[in-house]
């Protein structure tokens, strides 16, 4: 009996990668990452560009985001861009143009919210940001989001490239004044907690101020 | 002369109830004209079995406080998505009482395990509509089929014309698998890969004009796992899972240091 359940199991195991892959590489494989933390913070902001010609996407995603990450739990907003057959939490497609998001996830709860496309060679300003009490709020472009919490504030903090699915996906954004809150105000990222899974990869001018990018 | 008043008697009851009939409409719409937003929208939620603890308005917010337990619950991804779309309603239909929305829910010793602040964007409450009687029929084999593949039970799968919602498609699902890698794909699936299927057929053809998907994934033993609402026109989501559970949803996950955290300086 033990031999026909195993091979039953590896069965339903290869269906489920099969199918699974037909969701559009939505495998369930770890992200990578490019981009800098700092730790703690009351809240974080950059201002991440799009290139200035479209991103080849042909399998998986892309984010390119600014984020705390309090155990587990985390508020980010960016922009996204998927390959017209990963689904988004929505049930429709990722966004096959860099598109403004904002994403949370309080312990149990969870939250997504999709916004307009961010033109090429454009920059919006993302910001997430302590607004009392444990909670935060996203900022894009200065226009004042949704806030969720509590989280265990300060935080870490971080402004990253991810890309999700497969290592495919090209990308290129610029992160500049990449900025943390203190108690009262911001300041440029201070630490050296600079990270590049290649891909995806990273040029660091500073702390604060650096490309992510991926086959392009 | 007894006939006459009679029928005096009769004339002066008649007009009575006619001045008091009048008094009694215009108070009422006085009365409903007066209800602030948080009045109405508590009124409309307690409609929808919807249990507020409190609603309010304070400093030109709303703010709703809903009870919940210790981790939260499967009914309050429900409660929340009919709040926001309640608040937007209200808003619509020409109650400046709001422009923001508060939303804290508490556990049973009163400490706050989620806040939501934001804006309310006002929209119209969705039309009245006919609950279509082969509405969903010509999915259901295929998508039991689907699951089926993956080890993942179908449950229930259906249509409700709520008059205060709208037509909301209503979906259930049950994963055989123990926590783990197989689990997730299962619940993947039974989320986002349920959801698009569903989409695409109601959406593809404009067969159906679906106002919110509601999905619920539990474990086979009544447990549930995920509860997940969809509004299409917002191209919001909204779920709450279990403990133990990671939104295998979304492809995005913020990342902690790859180190372990540093030390601030």
């Amino acid at each position: 009996v033990r031999p026909r359940t195993a091979g039953k199991g590896v069965l339903v195991v290869l269906l489920s990668a099969f199918i699974m892959a037909g969701l559009g590489g939505s495998a369930l494989a770890s992200p990578w990452y490019a981009g800098n933390y700092r730790n703690p913070g009351y809240g974080v902001k950059a201002d991440i560009s799009t290139p200035s010609s479209m991103p080849s996407v042909t399998s998986g995603v892309v984010f390119n985001m600014v984020s705390n990450y309090d155990s587990g739990s985390w508020i980010q907003v960016g922009w996204v861009q998927g390959d017209g057959a990963a689904r988004a939490p929505d049930g429709t497609y990722w966004p096959q143009v860099p598109s403004s998001y904002e994403e949370s996830r309080v312990s149990g709860y969870y939250d997504l919210y999709l916004y307009s496309s961010q033109p090429l060679n454009y920059t919006r300003t993302y910001e997430v940001v302590h607004t009392g009490s444990g909670t935060w709020q996203g900022i894009i472009a200065g226009t004042r989001r949704y806030s969720f919490g509590p989280f265990s504030t300060p935080t870490l903090v971080e402004a990253l490239t991810e890309i999700a699915g497969s290592t495919q996906p090209h990308t290129r954004a610029g992160f500049n004044n990449v900025q943390f809150k203190g108690l009262y105000s911001y300041m440029a990222f201070d630490q050296n907690n600079e990270r590049q899974d290649r891909p995806p990869y990273a040029t660091f001018t500073s702390y604060s101020r650096y490309n992510c990018y991926n086959g392009m | 002369v007894k006939h006459r008043r009679l029928v005096l008697l009769s004339v002066c009851v008649a007009v009575l109830a006619v001045i008091a009939g009048v008094l009694a409409a215009s108070l009422g719409s006085a009365s409903a004209e007066t209800a602030g937003a948080d009045t109405i929208i508590g009124r409309n939620l307690e409609a929808q079995g919807i249990k507020a603890t409190s609603v309010g308005l304070q400093e030109g917010g709303l703010e709703v406080t809903l009870s919940s337990r210790k981790g939260g619950a499967p009914e309050d991804t429900w409660a929340r998505t009919v709040i926001h779309r309640e608040a937007a309603f209200v808003a619509a239909s020409g109650d400046p009482g709001a422009t923001q929305l508060g939303i804290t829910i508490l556990d049973e010793q009163g400490n706050v395990i989620y806040r939501y602040e934001g804006p309310i964007e006002p929209r119209a409450r969705p039309s009245a509509k006919n609950n279509p009687l082969d509405g969903l029929v010509g999915i259901e084999t295929d998508l039991s089929a689907q699951a089926q593949k993956l080890g993942v039970v179908l449950g229930s799968l259906s249509l409700d014309a709520d008059a205060s919602q709208g037509l909301v498609v209503d979906a259930s699902a049950s994963v055989t698998a123990s926590p783990g890698e197989e689990r997730d794909l299962q619940i993947q699936w039974a989320t986002v890969g349920l959801l698009g299927e569903l989409r695409d057929y109601c959406e593809g053809a404009g067969r159906l004009d679906v106002d919110l998907y509601r999905l619920t994934v539990d474990d086979g033993n009544g447990n549930v796992l995920v509860s997940y609402v969809v509004d299409p026109r917002t191209r919001s989501v909204r779920a709450w899972m279990a403990s133990g559970v990671t939104p295998v949803w979304s492809q995005s996950q913020p990342a902690g240091l790859p180190g372990g955290p540093v030390a601030a300086p």
